[in-house]
């Protein structure tokens, strides 16, 4: 039996933005790691105040929303369409719980008086998750756009390019998010 | 029972599990305020073996052409190499 060729799941377009988008969580990564080097107590006592229980949940949630979005290609592969569009909407749902979550730990810490400019910890701390937040949110658009297509009936095993370039830019915001996660809330 | 029920598991949610329990261990790593060269080598080495399961697995890049699967495996190493790095001068 001849193997299978190896091949890009999802559009060319999509991957080259992927790795634009991995380029700059890294500089940020970076910047947020030297930069703690010079300011090692601060960082240190501001982070006690992060919540990392939420931050762990929010993992679980986007983990969850990743596998969903397998199982419905596996199921649009199968041709079972409305169980692949159910798979989606609970990504969505695994989505939409992420920035509820995000969206209180926010809240709380402006309810605190902690803003961009109260130290460099929480600069940090606000525009890294800030902007990790936008990834999600517009994750979130896609996989809603994704869940009506699939529900139209758009995806078939023969049709399945753009379910997985919407699912490759969803696992990208996840995979940077395991490295935010040790990286802000535990490390120290 | 377990074993049996995990494996009827569908792949995707069998990953979920192991990458649910490594996501735990470094939660709890966090609430004991854990610290030193080895716990934060051990995390990043974890969320190095969780990342290399959603690039080769969840984005199927083990089935992409190998240029694309290294450039995501090397992206993936070196950034966590190089906070550690930071991490070790920090403490020096």
């Amino acid at each position: 039996m001849k193997p299978t060729p190896r091949r890009l799941h999802g559009d060319l377009a999509v991957w080259i933005f992927i790795l634009a988008e991995l380029v700059a969580f890294m500089a940020f990564f970076l910047a947020y790691a030297f930069t703690r080097t010079k300011h090692l107590e601060l960082f240190n006592l501001s982070q006690l105040s992060l919540d990392k229980r939420s931050g762990a949940i929010n993992t679980l949630l986007l983990l969850s929303g990743s596998a969903f979005v397998v199982a419905a290609i596996d199921a649009l592969e199968a041709a079972k369409t409305r169980l692949g569009a159910n798979y989606l909407l609970a990504a969505l749902g695994c989505g939409i719980a992420f920035l509820l979550v995000k969206s209180s730990e926010f809240a709380a810490k402006f309810a605190a008086g902690i803003s961009l400019s109260t130290n460099t910890f929480y600069m940090f701390y606000l525009s890294l998750t800030g902007f990790h937040f936008l990834h999600v949110l517009l994750g979130v658009v896609i996989l809603f756009i994704l869940w009506r297509q699939a529900c139209a009936g758009v995806y078939t095993p023969q049709n399945l390019h753009g379910v997985e370039s919407g699912a490759a830019y969803w696992h990208m915001v996840d995979l940077v998010w395991l490295i935010l996660f040790p990286l802000v809330y535990v490390m120290r | 029972m377990l074993p049996h029920r995990l494996l009827a598991l569908q792949p995707p949610f069998r990953l979920w599990l192991i990458l649910a329990i490594a996501t735990l261990v470094t939660w709890q790593v966090g609430e004991q305020g854990a610290s030193g060269l080895a716990i934060t080598s051990s995390l990043f080495a974890l969320a190095i073996y969780k990342g290399s399961l959603i690039a080769n697995h969840f984005m199927r890049l083990n089935q992409a052409p190998r240029l694309w699967q290294t450039l995501v495996l090397s992206w993936l190493i070196l950034t966590c190499s190089l906070i550690l790095l930071a991490y070790y001068l920090g403490g020096k």
